[in-house]
């Protein structure tokens, strides 16, 4: 994990400084938006060339709302790999782990700048794969005090408590009301929620939120009371998640958006100008990121014995 | 959990004809006039074909899609790279296809995209045709000997006889190929053209050219021609473009932001509005014809993902059924 951390964060250092190309996601309904092919799942296509990996590569990746039901997994994703110089295929590979790893990963590097304290207490919303990698993540960056779990699951909370043992330098509390993860310095938020159920009058001052789902977690006043939001990718953010519904409704636009979080990490915004202040952080997740991940475990794995490789040019 | 099957541009071959191709792109422009294809906006990422960074002359599409008269959704990654890659003397498309099952999200192949790419460009100009003139037998004027060239001809005999075929390429080798090449698929002896000029008249002329020149010219188009300018950059005149009498794309939203339009649409001398029809509406009887005795029409079929979703999804079922490729599981 600590490998992925700084090499999101040179990441995030290069899209500030113009190093990453980044298109906005391109997404194939199968039933997610309007009903037709009526399988409720949809996929998005994120490509993205990564300047300091000198890298090229495409994350196809899609959830399927029924198939948890059905003992599948939600998540369904093939990463490709390209030479960017003269576009030769390097590598295909699964593209659902390293999201959870790198979507962990984005919100550690963000609150390494957007947090001005070292040491401090992290609440999270939802003890599911990603709320493991969420806490991972915070662990390489922080020294986490106290880290409060809440899920309505409380057996997943229980889960995330019995494996995060010994990785984690704090004590994790295991919440039963949702206020009580609330009262943290840093707040994640990593539902399927489908209604807002962070509340604006939970989150005190000085706190950095980040809500990761794909619906909104977050109360709008949360959002629109917030002293700065901070996005990755401001096109993405904009029609995706937490913000979509303030944007359709134009109570929130691009002038809304303090700095992306490239621009902080390269220098060129600064992240806050208070101790006092509220940031609502929201890092979708970009292509790029995960182009970083798919490169740097390919180096690793070409020198390993065994790797298949198959040729589609024969 | 699952197993994905990886398919060869070898393999893809051994099962797949263009008589197929054709079919299947047919059946699919159909889907598109009929509303049961989903094929949202390629996504491109600039590898320095348009912006100076990075610097490698290259670009890469994602064309997702899912195509509903075979219940299948895929994406095909493709792209084009003019410098280290032509160096390496590889060919210009680099390619590869996933096919997912649309109904929960699992990986079903992974194969060379570069051959359907071929194969379905040139099926693509052939089914157009088939809603445009109302003939058996065409006359051809060809820009490009090269690669699709050679399978936009391929692809037009499987409909249509083609009577005579004039063709227009920079290199001399190239055209003297070419007529040996294809000789077999035209019934009067292919004519090489010195000057542009001879190869624009005819029922269909076709451009499968990389020439940024807009080397075809206005005048040079007759009434009853059809002008399929199919290369990514713009082939032929504004002036032609927009004195076209009809203008026919298969994708309303590709074809205003790359290749022949362009230009003029970021001018906003194009818009929707300047479009009579989808090449899907002529398929599904949606839109008449245009009456190609009278008319120029200008015909862009840019490439869409569905097409490649479709060829792919065939190609697999074809390849299960003879066990052929290799085998993966992602996860």
């Amino acid at each position: 994990m600590k490998e992925v951390v700084d090499a999101v964060e040179k990441t995030f250092r290069d899209m500030g400084n113009g190093k990453v190309h980044n298109p906005t996601k391109a997404h194939l309904d199968l039933g997610d938006v309007s009903g037709w092919p009526p399988y409720e799942g949809g996929m998005n296509a994120m490509p993205a060339y990564v300047g300091w990996l000198d890298s090229a590569g495409m994350k196809w990746i899609g959830g399927w709302l029924g198939n948890p039901a059905k003992g599948l997994p939600y998540l369904s994703s093939v990463t490709l790999l390209v030479d960017p110089s003269n576009g030769a295929f390097k590598a295909a590979m699964d593209g659902t782990y390293l999201t959870d790893l790198r979507t962990g990963a984005q919100s550690a590097v963000a609150a390494k700048y957007l947090m001005p304290k070292g040491s401090i207490t992290l609440g999270i919303y939802g003890a599911g794969a990603q709320g493991h990698t969420q806490a991972e993540a915070f662990a390489e960056v922080f020294d986490i005090r106290v880290l409060k779990v809440y899920d309505l699951n409380s057996s997943a909370s229980e889960k995330l408590k019995k494996d995060l043992h010994g990785k984690i330098h704090g004590n994790i509390r295991v919440c039963q009301n949702p206020i009580e993860a609330s009262e943290a310095d840093v707040i994640v938020t990593v539902t399927h929620a489908t209604e807002p159920f962070l509340r604006d009058d939970w989150v005190s001052p000085g706190t950095v939120v980040f809500a990761m789902g794909s619906f909104q977690e977050c109360e709008e006043a949360l959002i629109l009371n917030s002293d700065r939001i901070v996005v990755d990718h401001i096109e993405q953010a904009l029609h995706r998640g937490s913000l979509k519904k303030l944007t359709q409704a134009g109570r929130i636009s691009e002038k809304d958006i303090h700095a992306t979080i490239g621009e902080i990490v390269a220098g060129k915004k600064p992240p806050r100008s208070s101790e006092k202040e509220r940031i609502f952080c929201e890092p979708i997740g970009t292509g790029a990121m995960d182009v970083t991940l798919a490169t740097m475990v390919y180096e690793k794995a070409r020198a390993l014995p065994g790797m298949e490789s198959f040729d589609f040019t024969a | 959990m699952f197993e994905t099957v990886l398919l060869s541009q070898k393999d893809i071959e051994s099962v797949l004809t263009m008589k197929d191709v054709v079919e299947a792109v047919d059946r699919t422009f159909k889907g598109f006039g009929e509303g049961t294809t989903v094929n949202p906006t390629k996504v491109g990422l600039d590898l320095g074909e348009t912006a100076p960074y990075p610097p490698y002359e290259g670009f890469m599409n994602a064309m997702p899609a899912y195509v509903g008269w075979l219940d299948s959704a895929g994406i095909k990654w493709a792209g084009g790279f003019l410098g280290e890659r032509r160096k390496m003397g590889l060919p210009y498309i680099t390619s590869l296809i996933l096919l997912i099952d649309p109904k929960i999200g699992n990986f079903r192949a992974v194969m060379d995209g570069a051959l359907i790419t071929n194969l379905r460009t040139g099926a693509q100009t052939a089914v157009a045709l088939k809603y445009l003139p109302n003939k058996k037998s065409l006359n051809i004027g060809l820009y490009g000997a090269g690669m699709q060239g050679h399978t936009q001809i391929m692809a037009i005999s499987e409909l249509f006889e083609i009577e005579n075929l004039t063709v227009y390429d920079i290199s001399p080798e190239s055209l003297e190929r070419y007529k040996k090449d294809m000789q077999g698929y035209v019934r009067n002896e292919i004519r090489l053209a010195r000057d542009p000029q001879e190869a624009s008249e005819g029922d269909a002329v076709i451009c499968v050219t990389q020439s940024k020149d807009k080397f075809v010219k206005n005048e040079w188009i007759k009434p009853g021609t059809a002008l399929f300018p199919m290369g990514s950059y713009q082939e032929c005149d504004d002036d032609f473009i927009l004195s076209a009498d009809k203008i026919i794309v298969d994708h309303v939203g590709q074809c205003l932001h790359r290749g022949a339009l362009k230009e003029l649409s970021e001018a906003g001398k194009i818009t929707e509005a300047s479009l009579y029809s989808t090449i899907g509406e002529l398929a599904a009887g949606k839109k008449a014809s245009p009456d190609l005795e009278k008319e120029r029409v200008l015909c862009i079929p840019i490439g869409t993902g569905a097409m490649d979703v479709a060829v792919a999804s065939i190609v697999l079922e074809r390849a299960k059924e003879k066990g052929l490729g290799g085998k993966f599981s992602f996860v």
